[in-house]
């Protein structure tokens, strides 16, 4: 047995740096903080090798004296803790341990002239050793370099990614700081090439963020976003919050900062993602840049050696204030009601989703397949009445679009209206009305009930509700009945009747009314529609005429070309674009003409690499998972984001026989109850509960 | 206030100006209270009824007769169906209190109205235009009625939404593009439209037009079946003004302003090919039906259509295996290597109409392919077609 003994100052330092410094982010990030610690208002990063090889922050700052250089390598050495008081920290580093740490972990070289001094001073740190300050020329400022990172350490060396991720990394952690600084420029030179420049926001205070987010999350965030501030006895929340509908697939594009100093510390996301619970689908996560500011008493940042995450002296009030002023935010943004009626209404609705556990009863595919032949044409295809099965039902499945159903309510008071015959073409694009009004006298006066507003035309879109124009009269309904009943159990989600605010479907079985949430279940629809093509042909792919630009922030650009060969096994072929920008050559069949740049900003939230960390924490030997289980998983997020935009989104106006096929569809698609999200697809309510509901009596069917 | 207008006369223009209102209802663009009432102005034995949905505004006249001039903005809708409803016969509208009073024969309405003030003012072009010309209405249809389907719907590029208007080379030009196909259809310039800078008339707008166009040509199909059609369309041609911003078109009494899209519109000539050495020529009317009946089968949203050209026919096809398919061979004229290309099908049957109407029922049209990868091009048969259709292929 060996006996105990202090470890020599430089294996503690070595295994120090192992704490403080994982890859060039960190590196990065403690120099970046003590540039701005010193009073920086320019910031100048250059990097070699993803930061591995070279990694120099330069500052102009108020630099250091030969004195203060000589010992500022040393562990424990800091300027910032004046009344050695850990309880009042008002700068970014104080824990005096990083450049120390950094000096364990490669070659460094520091080089200051302390403002209003003649001399600067140059020091290398060689194995942990700081050598003599020789005299140099210098600017007002230090310069850091370390060169060959972990190169004395094997161990931690072989954890560092590809470059190309170091420096990714890199760049997310200068983002941060810099969202956290608008007065102050930051520039990231990779290579000799200039890869990120923040200039200083002239004249701009500390709060005025809105710009510098522009830069960093681009345009899109701040236009989706909207301003949160409030404030107790003492406590102080300021910045901006996205609105619900620019959701993320992560938190990479949340952002707090305690008393002006970046963290991520989950009790802060969590508050977040509670302001927005309802608003969200579960496995999404909304964006926000937030400040908050506290007494330095009130918070402790000394919990963890990267002083990524803090403790709170009071963290219900911390929790509280940001859902108290993110949802007074969003609650600003939508007014939402309901009525009591509502409520009473969803107590009798039973969610869908619970209820599809058993396959519907349908003509499977296994049965006999007709053949029509005609001159020279053959259509083949699954039967639309299988022979099998009575007759009655025959003539109602043979043409589930004539359907003869119920539609109640006061025409006569305009809050259902019918509509017209719906156009009868097959495209998904519907023309503008170009129709020709029939508008003559002679068909005006021959109409006794009240007329449908202006022209009668196809597309005429003053409705509230569309219906089939077979639907219109409510008294030829009632003889139809026996129809309905057959039609009914055919088809589980039932015939369509209407569409309601151009987002949910209303059908009608035999006994029940069904509401389905056609965008929830399209987007189930698309996501398996893709996955059979990947599994068969491959996707089918659009190719573009006019090639479609998308310009997307740094990080996301980075983030989606990285995944250049996922995102073709989806169908979605991009290529670079110089700048931020990528190129759209083709794009998923299924996907046509929605919005691209939402789409590819929504594949490149994800980072790539995450899932592989995800999984870390889940396993312990993640280089045993096969690496194609790992692909194929972020091929299905990638198709599953692909089918959340690529779907029919609420406020889509649906023909008749638009609707019916989306329900037949849902009928035999596997998991259709639900969409990715989890969400319900569709709601049925028994006529039972309606009777209920109206204090009616029992019903004779 | 106070006038009398024949309900034969008001009805009409009620309902092609209503549109306006009806489709800005429908999608919400511009969608406001005001902008839900139509603007009546009486003076000098004219009424004026306007409407808009801010983008676009539509202006009609006809003859009244005005005991005391005024304007005023009444709900759009009602007024449409209340005077649809009224017998036929002279209609008295009179302004008292804020109301309007509406009444025929014994029958009589009452209802509120907004301060003609209120209302957006209707854009009058002023000092000199970019470009001044007059078209005759079959031309202004032919090319905007041809192009319009292929414009995009998409407003994540904006500046597709809408129907390109400009000159080149003594020649008028409309093209419009969604991103997966592009129609461009041009004539001889009309006199003062040489120079004209290009436009891009909003979608919405290019309905509009395209509707009153048609049911001008419609009346005059009507009015003298056999002679004169041709005298009528000289005397009564679409005066046309472009600026900076806006548009104007004038037929008669009626008047369209409209805002541009404020974009710039790709440089389109580059994507029509002009190397595409395999031709196939069909005739129109059995393509379009081979084209429908393969839209039958189509199981996804984007009905995947393939030709299969083989030596003097087309196999037509679409469909799986195992969800059904169909397939139907057309004769054509086609004599390069075989070759297997697919489409999204509905985006070519959407072309077809227009096609046949130039055509008529035994026309032919040219095919123009490279390979199963690059832009198909094609028109009616014959050389310099006027009308081009640019079609991206689906990688199947
Ligand atoms: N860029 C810089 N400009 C001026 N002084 C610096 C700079 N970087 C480091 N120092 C000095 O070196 C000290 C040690 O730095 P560091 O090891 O990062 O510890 P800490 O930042 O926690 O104090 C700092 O307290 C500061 O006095
Ligand atoms: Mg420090």
């Amino acid at each position: 047995m060996s006996e105990i003994r202090r470890l020599p100052e430089e294996v503690v330092n070595r295994i120090a740096a192992g704490e403080v410094i994982e890859r060039p982010a960190s590196v990065a990030k403690e120099l970046t903080e003590n540039a701005l610690d010193a009073g920086a208002t320019r910031i100048v990063l250059h990097i070699e090798g993803g930061g591995k090889k070279r990694l120099q922050v330069q500052d102009n700052g108020h630099g250091m004296t030969r004195d203060e250089l000589a010992i500022a390598p040393l562990r424990y050495a800091t300027s910032k803790l004046p009344g050695d008081n850990l309880s009042d920290i008002r700068s970014l580093g104080f824990r005096g341990e990083a450049l120390a740490a950094i000096g364990a972990a490669g070659r460094l070289t520091i080089t200051s002239r302390r403002r209003g001094e003649g001399d600067g001073w140059t020091l290398e740190v060689i194995n942990g050793h700081p050598g003599e300050p020789k005299p140099v020329a210098a600017n007002t400022g230090t310069k850091v370099e370390l060169r060959d990172l972990f190169s004395n350490i094997p161990a931690r060396l072989k954890f560092l990614r590809a470059d190309a991720t170091e420096a990714m990394r890199l760049r997310e952690v200068i983002h941060s700081l810099g969202l956290s600084r608008p007065d102050v420029a930051f520039e990231i030179h990779e290579a000799g090439r200039r890869a990120i420049q923040m200039p200083a926001m002239i004249g701009a205070g500390r709060e005025d963020i809105g710009e510098r987010i522009a830069q960093v999350l681009g345009r899109h965030f701040t236009d989706n976003a909207r301003a949160v501030e409030a404030r107790t006895q003492d406590l102080r929340i300021h910045g901006l919050a996205c609105l619900p509908t620019y959701r993320r697939s992560n938190l990479s594009q949340c952002f707090f900062f305690v008393n002006g100093r970046p963290v991520r510390d989950r009790l802060l996301f969590g508050a977040l993602r509670a302001a927005y619970s309802d608003l969200l689908p579960r496995a999404s996560a909304p964006a926000a840049v937030l400040f908050l500011e506290l007494g330095t008493d009130m918070v402790d940042v000394n919990v963890h050696p990267t002083k990524a995450e803090v403790r709170f002296r009071d963290p219900a009030s911390v929790r509280a204030i940001i859902v108290s002023s993110v949802r007074r935010m969003l609650e600003g943004q939508s007014g939402k009601t309901s009525t009591t009626l509502a409520d009473k209404l969803g107590d009798r609705f039973r969610s869908g989703s619970r209820e599809t556990a058993t396959p519907p009863p349908f003509p499977s595919s296994s049965e006999s397949t007709g053949a029509i032949t005609g001159s020279r044409g053959t259509i083949t295809g699954a039967p639309f009445s299988s022979p099998s099965e009575s007759t009655g039902t025959i003539a109602a499945r043979a043409s589930p679009s004539s359907s003869t159903e119920t539609i109640t309510g006061s025409r006569e008071t305009g809050t259902i209206t019918a509509r017209a015959s719906p156009l009868s073409s097959t495209g998904t694009i519907t023309a503008p009305p170009f129709s020709s009004p029939s508008s003559s006298p002679s068909s005006s006066t021959e109409t006794t009930t009240a007329p449908p507003f202006l022209s009668p035309s196809p597309t005429s879109g003053d409705t509230l509700i569309n219906t089939h124009p077979d639907a219109r009269t409510a008294h030829d309904s009632r003889n139809a009945g026996a129809v309905n009943v057959s039609e009914g159990q055919e088809f589980p989600l039932g015939a369509a009747l209407a569409q309601i605010h151009a987002t949910y479907i209303v059908s009608q079985t035999d006994d029940s009314l069904v509401i389905t949430d056609q965008h929830a279940a399209d987007e189930r629809l698309v996501y398996e529609a893709i996955k059979k093509q990947i599994r068969q042909n491959g996707v089918r792919r659009q190719i573009l005429l006019v090639p479609e630009v998308v310009e997307l922030s740094q990080q996301e650009a980075e983030r989606a070309l990285a995944q250049e060969n996922e995102l073709r096994q989806c169908g979605l072929v991009i290529e670079p674009f110089g700048g931020n920008s990528v190129l759209v050559r083709e794009i998923p069949s299924l996907f046509a003409r929605e919005n691209l740049t939402e789409l590819v900003r929504a594949v490149a939230d994800k980072d790539p690499d995450s899932l592989g960390r995800d999984r870390r924490h889940k396993h312990t030997h993640d280089d045993e998972l096969p690496q194609t289980n790992k692909a194929e998983e972020r091929i299905h997020q990638i198709a599953a984001t692909i089918a959340c935009h690529g779907s029919i989104r609420a406020g889509k106006k649906l023909r008749h026989d638009e609707m019916n096929h989306l329900l037949r569809t849902m009928e035999k698609t596997p998991n259709s109850g639900q969409c990715n999200h989890g969400r319900p697809s569709y709601i049925e309510l028994k006529i039972s509960a309606l009777d209920r509901l109206f204090e009616r009596g029992g019903r004779k069917l | 206030m106070e006038f009398q207008a024949a309900k034969s006369s008001l009805d009409p223009i009620l309902g092609v100006v209503g549109k306006i209102v009806e489709s800005s209802r429908a999608s919400n663009l511009g969608y406001t209270e005001i902008t839900d009432h139509f603007l009546l102005e009486a003076r000098d034995g004219v009424l004026e009824v306007t409407a808009t949905d801010t983008v676009t505004f539509m202006r009609m006249a006809c003859s009244v007769d005005i005991q005391t001039p005024g304007a005023v903005a009444v709900n759009a809708p009602t007024l449409g169906r209340a005077v649809r409803v009224l017998p036929d016969d002279n209609i008295k509208f009179k302004l008292n209190d804020e109301q309007m009073t509406i009444s025929a024969g014994r029958g009589r309405y009452v209802l509120p109205t907004l301060p003609a003030g209120d209302y957006p003012s209707f854009p009058e072009p002023e000092g000199k235009q970019d470009a001044d010309f007059k078209i005759s209405v079959p031309d202004l249809h032919h090319l905007l009625h041809t192009t319009a389907v292929c414009a995009s719907d998409n407003e994540s590029r904006y500046y597709l939404n809408g129907v390109y208007l400009h000159s080149d080379e003594g020649r008028l030009l409309a093209v419009a593009t969604d991103g997966m196909r592009l129609a461009r259809c041009h004539i001889k310039s009309p006199g003062g439209a040489e120079k004209m800078k290009g436009v891009i008339i909003p979608r919405r707008a290019v309905g509009q037009i395209e509707s009153l166009l048609a049911d001008r040509l419609k009346l005059d199909r009507d009015a003298d079946k056999e002679e004169e059609a041709e005298e009528v369309r000289e005397h009564d041609p679409v005066s046309v003004s472009t600026g900076e911003t806006m548009a104007w078109f004038a037929l008669g009494k009626t008047r369209i302003a409209t805002k541009l899209v404020d974009g710039a519109f790709p440089d389109y000539d580059r994507v029509i090919p002009r190397d595409n050495n395999r031709l196939l020529s069909v005739a129109v009317a059995p393509l379009k039906e081979a084209m429908a009946r393969a839209l039958v089968v189509s199981t996804d949203n984007v009905s995947a259509v393939r030709f299969d050209l083989e030596n003097d026919s087309v196999k037509v096809s679409s469909g799986e295996s195992n969800m059904g398919n169909f397939e139907d061979t057309l004769d054509a004229a086609y004599d390069s290597e075989t070759l297997a290309v697919g489409f999204n099908g509905s985006l070519l049957s959407e072309l077809m109409p227009p096609l046949q109407e130039i055509l008529g029922d035994d026309g032919r049209i040219d095919l123009h392919l490279l390979d199963e990868v690059s832009p198909m091009l094609f028109h009616a048969s014959g050389d310099d077609p006027s009308l081009v259709y640019v079609l991206m292929p689906l990688r199947i």
